[in-house]
């Protein structure tokens, strides 16, 4: 019997929509797809250096649905760098909460209902959709 | 406006907890009235979902923002339907730091 898949809270999405190799006619068809999920997975542990046990309570999933989220992005990566495949990302079963920038306060925020659309520190009116 | 801000110690020159649900401590903060107050986290190796049965107390105490480095899925789902803002800072900030900006 199919299982609700459960949505996996992510942070923040990427602010692009994948990568592509230098040197490579485009639309040659090797293409790799990577979820928010996965993309949040390699930020965690490789960017942010968390642990995978500390990385998997982030992202509330267990410690082996989080293994095999990392593995699965790691594997999809090596094969984008090493057969020079196109990267793209989809959002997969993440949901993913809005959080705006402020760049002269160096933080991420979310603007609650009712909320002026402002950074929460120094009320620039001046902030980006973090997504 | 009153503030939780998530953090390692007990002191004002602390620095922000990692996440939000397993700091140590929290620093409530009244911009009107310009006083804190420290609270340990009594959930601090629960679950997160334990953890959100005690957030309850910050509501109750009138919090609009809540401060951390990162806040975990079940802290996000809460707080947005409590319509409590979410701030994220880089780690190495200290409480003053965000005090001083709000008061
Ligand atoms: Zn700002």
């Amino acid at each position: 019997m199919a299982r609700t898949k459960k949505l996996r809270q992510i942070q923040m999405a990427p602010q692009f929509c994948g990568f592509s190799p230098d040197g490579l006619l485009k639309n040659k068809g090797k293409e790799v797809s990577i979820t928010f999920a996965e993309y949040e997975a390699l930020n965690l542990c490789d960017y942010e250096l968390m642990t995978q046990a500390e990385a998997a309570v982030v992202m509330n999933v267990s410690r082996p649905t989080f293994t095999r989220i990392y593995e699965s992005v790691r594997r999809k990566i090596a094969k984008a760098f090493i057969e020079g495949c196109t990267i793209t990302f989809e959002t997969g079963n993440a949901d993913i909460a809005e959080w705006y920038k402020c760049n002269s306060c160096r933080i991420s925020f979310t603007i609650p209902q009712g909320k002026a659309h402002e950074c929460p520190f120094c009320k620039n009116t001046d902030i980006n959709h973090a997504q | 406006m009153k503030i939780v801000i998530a953090l390692n110690e007990n002191k004002l020159d602390s620095h922000i907890a990692l996440q939000f649900g397993k700091s140590q401590w929290f620093c409530i903060y009244d911009s009107v009235a310009d006083t804190n107050e420290y609270i340990q986290n009594p959930m601090q190796h629960s679950s997160s979902i334990d953890f959100c049965e005690s957030a309850d107390l910050f509501i109750e105490k009138g919090i609009q923002a809540a401060v951390a480095t990162r806040f975990g899925s079940k802290i996000i789902e809460y707080f947005r339907s409590q319509n409590v803002q979410m701030i994220m800072t880089e780690p190495n900030r200290q409480a003053n730091s965000i005090i001083n900006i709000i008061k």
